[in-house]
């Protein structure tokens, strides 16, 4: 069980990492280290469920090996730190973050201690100075050997939507089903369908799914400014089969030998009627439809890569496992 | 609760460490292992446990190397091969590879800027979605797209100024003319190989302006040709004389028959007052052979059937000049259409004999009739003798009888008869797009035996030429009408009205349910301008309809037309139409209705017509003539509600009525059918004022939209009103002519008044009553006006009852 939960701290620290921060810290970790004390208090009270999970794991011991590669004190200050700045990015963790805290009862009461209300949050003077030695962010290689996806089973909370998703980005994957129906939505209403549809989109399947759509809308949009040709669709310009025949009379044998016939060459010299010069296709119908194509390529690409992660993950946590 | 959460954002510092951080997030997960080469002391057992980080994004394709083996590759691998090399590759390098790098550029560059407004995880979803709508917002400003303007629609109806305005500068008279030539440029009888080319042509010409929908729907019917024919007359001195005659000499489906030293009597235009005249002054009698000589009338069937009556063995027909050429032969069929259309064998057209035999099926003549020209027709009447009566020939010269024995004649005459010969109808259609069970048709007849340019190869063209305008308005606004057209060039005219007889007979019910008016337009003609009225010319056109269009034709008079309309009042291919109850219209110039010369002569041929289209003002008739069609066809198929017009039916019928009363008063009493007609009329103002009411919703107040209620209200009106028509028929049809069902509309059996004083009779209204009367059976006649009542009746409680379509079968 302790070695459980450690991993489970251990995943969530170097989540952080790996997709919202993304180790920049790696090469700032002087400049890292100075901000630590600034914003830890400011930071405290927000992640403090967080903290809790924290706590359990690094009170579970010191041996795994996360502990040995990284002091216990720095990596907490780093996970901190780290966590924050996702968490500033990402508007649906905090959302669905905020249901999940209502429930908790950790700190419950907090807000109504008076003036020690903020007390958790106050920094421990006497440790930051030792902590401050050890407060070195992972070295490349330990961010890079996690591989351990930003939210993945950090929420252990069944009800939750995003129950064993991986998110990306701050956004969870989706499926293939999710990316169909944003497609159909977001094509059949055109371009009301694509706004609704991407300012509602909670995974990337639906993201590229009304991208997707958009870009099938903006590519009809080319395909209407085409202009329409109507001249030679109505075949003005067409001369028709007019063969002249020798025996029109007769009445037994009334099959065609065309090979063996002249043609009228009659031309009328009378007025042709509007006669549509072929216009030139406007350049903006040509921008749109390009536009329209690259969106929906881009939308597959970018759908592909995100579910090429996924699966890059979802290996990772089995070999883990 | 979280204040002290928020304010963390709000550094510069912050910003600085955090921006590249949330922003290039995705590339660097996607690329960190290529970012820093990994330092190598730092190797620990995660490393050889944990697989690296992903590869970069392979977009280019897992193929083998092409040099590899290349001469053991088959052909398609080569050009596999070939392809990546020289398109795909080049492709990836200076395309592809370019844009998904700015791809990664610009999304990063933008967040970079979003971070310093607010959060770049939010603000990223918002600025993609201002920006795409600034785009989509500048292209739908564009103009290029379709608005309402474009399209030629008004909410949701076409508007149909936009698309008449179109239409007008798009006639294409070069594709009339040129049809006019192709079409007149040889005889195209029923089912002769001059057919084959044209309706080949005309199906070719739908195909060509693409039509979707085009069909050729072919029968077998009976068919004859010009065969061997000969005329000879004996003079005085026992001296026999041949008439030159040519294949030209021929009524199609004239009976082949011989006859040897027979009498000729010349009997006028051979009405029943004439032979009868003829018959009272002993000039010819019964049991004694004869052969009648006759100036052609207007209804040449009607003719041979009274010669037939009155016992002549052969009719010889005297053509009308054609100016001053005397020599011109007209060639009118002889089809009985009295009794049915229809093909003239007495086969029904699934092979089967027609169970009665007797005269009720005669569409055929029993005796050979020949014309001949004017000038042969003189130098028979120049041998009569002077004996005999004097006859009216019909412009108020006399000419005499002759006597039997005055001149002896041999006739004889041999077509080549063909009981099962082919003859194609060509149909197209363009789909409706609401009420699509419902339709119109627009139809031309094709043959001639002549080269037939006024008639009917005028016709045929504008058929063309609406087609291709048609067309032209539908691509040109994605336009398409509310219910279906039909355009159907008819075959076998001049065998009985063969082809559009077959078609009904063999789809009468999908017909009676789907066509709710036809549209003839053979017996057009250019419409020449007669008067001039503030420097304006004005030609003709002469609109017969069913009183249920009336209004519709008179309120839309053209500028450039007279129009006079008036109730059906001749044979043609819309005859079995009629007689089903569907309303028909007949759109034609007076001279090609009346087939005045030079019309069914060898001399009605394109050069003719070329001439007069090479003057501009004629030009400009047939321009107006093809947008006036367009404009009547397209009010009847594309405006949302039917235009037809139950009160002045009402008022019509009434004024018929009224006429027949006055001619024989106080014979008949009409009180069933007034009955009749006041339901009518409470059915028509209950009409009227919803019309209203619906122009009130959905024109003055909805500006075309109309509310799907009201939708459905007024597709229940629209299919109820095109059931009047089918409704005015009695399942038995008329007495002895059970092909004739329309008891309200179809032809009196012979249309001549006996007191030959009036002129004024109308032939074509109550057939039933007129045939009676005709007879002199009052009884009868007062029977088939109560039938009438009964029909117009039941026809109306129907449509108050009905919801859906209920046929009287």
């Amino acid at each position: 069980m302790p070695e459980q939960e450690l991993l489970i701290g251990q995943e969530m620290n170097t989540l952080h990492a790996g997709s919202s921060t993304d180790g920049i810290n790696v090469g700032n970790a002087g400049r890292t280290r100075d901000t630590q004390t600034g914003v830890e208090g400011e930071t405290e009270i927000g992640s403090d469920e967080e903290d809790s999970i924290e706590d359990e794991g690094s009170s579970s011991g010191g041996n795994s090996t996360t502990e040995r590669l990284v002091p216990h004190q720095l990596r907490e200050q780093a996970a901190r730190h780290i966590g924050k700045i996702g968490r500033h990015f990402n508007i649906l963790d905090r959302l669905f973050k905020k249901r999940t805290q209502q429930s908790s009862d950790i700190q419950q009461g907090a807000m109504f201690d008076g003036v020690f209300s903020n007390l958790s949050a106050k920094p421990d003077t006497t440790e930051t100075e030792g902590n401050n030695e050890q407060d070195i962010p992972p070295t490349y290689d330990e961010a890079a050997a996690d591989m351990a996806p930003s939210y993945y089973g950090m929420d252990l909370n069944n009800s939750d939507i995003y129950y064993d998703e991986i998110c990306i980005e701050g956004l969870p994957v989706g499926n293939i089903a999710n990316l169909l129906w944003n497609i159909i939505v977001s094509t059949s209403f055109q371009f009301i369908g694509f706004l609704i549809t991407y300012i509602l989109h909670t995974s990337h399947a639906a993201k590229q799914g009304s991208r997707f759509g958009l870009g099938l809308t903006f590519i009809g949009y080319g395909y209407s400014m085409i202009p329409n040709d109507v001249t030679s669709k109505v075949g003005k310009n067409k001369s028709l089969n007019r063969m002249e025949l020798e025996d029109p009379n007769e009445f037994d044998d009334v099959r065609l030998n065309s090979q063996s016939t002249t043609q009228d060459k009659f031309e009328s010299h009378l007025n042709h009627g509007l006669d549509e010069e072929k216009q030139n296709i406007p350049w903006l119908a040509v921008f749109v439809a390009f536009l329209g194509l690259f969106i929906t390529l881009k939308s597959i690409y970018d759908y592909i890569q995100v579910k090429k992660l996924e699966k890059k993950y979802l290996n990772q946590s089995q070999n883990q496992a | 609760m979280r204040s002290s959460y928020q304010p963390v954002s709000t550094t510069n510092f912050e910003h600085e460490n955090a921006i590249p951080t949330a922003s290039s997030s995705h590339n660097l997960l996607m690329s960190q292992r290529f970012d820093d080469s990994p330092p190598s002391s730092n190797d620990n057992s995660i490393e050889t446990n944990i697989t690296p980080p992903p590869e970069p994004p392979s977009y280019e394709f897992d193929i083998e190397d092409p040099h590899d083996d290349l001469h053991k590759r088959t052909h398609l691998q080569r050009v596999s091969i070939g392809f990546q090399e020289k398109i795909l590759e080049p492709l990836m390098e200076n395309i592809i590879h370019p844009l998904l790098q700015i791809s990664k550029f610009v999304p990063d560059k933008a967040d970079y800027y979003l971070s310093k407004i607010g959060n770049p995880f939010i603000l990223r979803r918002f600025f993609y979605i201002i920006f795409m709508s600034f785009i989509a917002y500048y292209v739908l400003s564009s103009g290029y797209l379709f608005n309402e303007k474009a399209s030629g629609s008004k909410g949701m109806f076409s508007q149909h100024d936009i698309l008449f305005e179109y239409a007008k500068k798009s006639v294409d008279l070069a594709k009339f003319e040129r049809d006019l030539e192709y079409i007149s440029s040889m005889p195209h009888g029923s089912g002769t190989k001059g057919d084959a080319a044209i309706y080949r042509y005309i199906q070719e010409s739908f195909d060509n302006n693409g039509l979707k929908l085009v069909k050729e729907m072919g029968y077998s019917v009976y068919s004859n040709y010009p065969g061997n024919v000969s005329i000879s007359y004996y003079d005085n001195k026992n001296e026999k004389h041949d008439l030159e005659l040519s294949k030209e000499n021929f009524n199609p489906l004239s009976s082949n028959g011989k006859l040897s030293k027979v009498s000729l009597i010349y009997g006028g235009k051979g009405t029943t007052y004439d032979l009868q005249h003829l018959k009272d002054s002993k000039t010819i009698e019964d049991g004694k052979d004869y052969v009648l000589l006759l100036q052609y009338d207007k209804l040449v069937s009607q003719q041979v059937l009274i010669a037939e009556k009155f016992g002549a063995k052969a009719v010889i027909f005297i053509s009308e000049p054609y100016g001053e050429n005397i020599d011109v032969v007209q060639s009118k069929p002889v089809g009985l259409p009295q009794y049915s259309t229809g093909d003239a064998s007495g086969l029904n057209w699934d092979g089967s004999p027609v169970e009665e035999k007797d005269h009720k099926f005669w569409r055929q003549t029993h005796i050979p009739t020949i014309p001949i020209s004017t000038r042969q027709g003189k130098e028979l009447l120049s041998r009569l003798s002077s004996g005999g009566v004097t006859v009216d020939d019909g412009n108020s010269d006399r000419s005499n009888s002759g006597k039997m024995g005055d001149v002896l004649i041999d006739v004889d005459l041999q077509t080549n008869v063909r009981e099962k010969h082919f003859i194609p109808n060509i149909v197209g259609k363009i789909e409706g797009r609401e009420q699509s069970d419902k339709a119109i048709i627009i139809a031309a007849s094709r043959n001639s035996i002549n080269f037939g340019t006024t008639y009917p190869n005028f016709g045929t063209a504008a058929l063309l030429s609406i087609v291709q305008l048609f067309q032209e308005v539908k691509y040109k606004f994605g336009w398409k009408p509310l219910r279906n057209i039909y355009f159907i060039s008819f075959g076998g005219t001049e065998f009985n009205y063969a082809g559009s007889s077959e078609l009904v007979e063999q789809r009468l019910t999908p017909l009676k349910d789907e066509i709710y008016s036809l549209i003839d337009i053979s017996q057009l003609g250019i419409p020449f301008a007669e008067k001039y009225e503030n420097g304006k010319t004005r030609g003709e056109l002469s609109i017969e309809t069913h009183p249920l269009l009336k209004k519709f034709f008179n309120r839309n008079a053209h500028g450039n037309f007279d129009i006079s309309v008036d109730n059906v009042q001749h044979y043609g291919d819309w005859t079995p139409f009629l007689a089903n109850g569907i309303p028909v219209s007949v759109i034609s110039s007076d001279s090609t209705r009346n087939r005045d010369t030079p019309t069914e002569t060898s001399e009605d041929k394109f050069e003719r017509v070329e001439k007069i289209l090479e003057d501009e003002q004629n030009q400009q008739s047939v321009k107006d003539l093809l947008v006036y069609l367009l404009h009547i066809s397209m009010e009847l198929i594309d405006d949302p509600l039917l235009h037809f017009d139950i009160i002045s039916y009402v008022e019509d019928i009434d004024e018929r009525l009224q006429r027949l009363e006055q001619a024989y008063p106080e014979k008949l009493n009409f009180t069933s059918i007034i009955k009749g007609l006041l339901f009518w009329k409470k059915i028509g103002s209950e009409w009227a004022s919803w019309t209203q009411g619906w122009e009130n919703i959905v024109w003055s107040h909805g500006d075309g939209i109309e509310p799907s209620l009201l939708s459905i209200n007024r597709w229940t009106w629209n299919k109820k009103l095109t059931n009047i028509g089918r409704r005015t028929c009695s399942p038995a049809g008329l007495p002895n002519r059970s092909f004739y069902k329309n008891v309200l509309f179809g032809p009196t059996l012979i249309q001549e008044d006996k007191s030959k004083n009036g002129g004024n009779v109308d032939f074509w209204t109550f057939p039933g009553v007129m045939d009676a009367i005709y007879d002199d059976d009052w009884k009868r006649a007062q029977e088939q006006i109560d039938l009438i009542g009964k029909v117009l009746h039941q026809s109306a409680a129907l449509f108050v009852e009905e919801t859906n379509d209920i046929g009287y079968k």
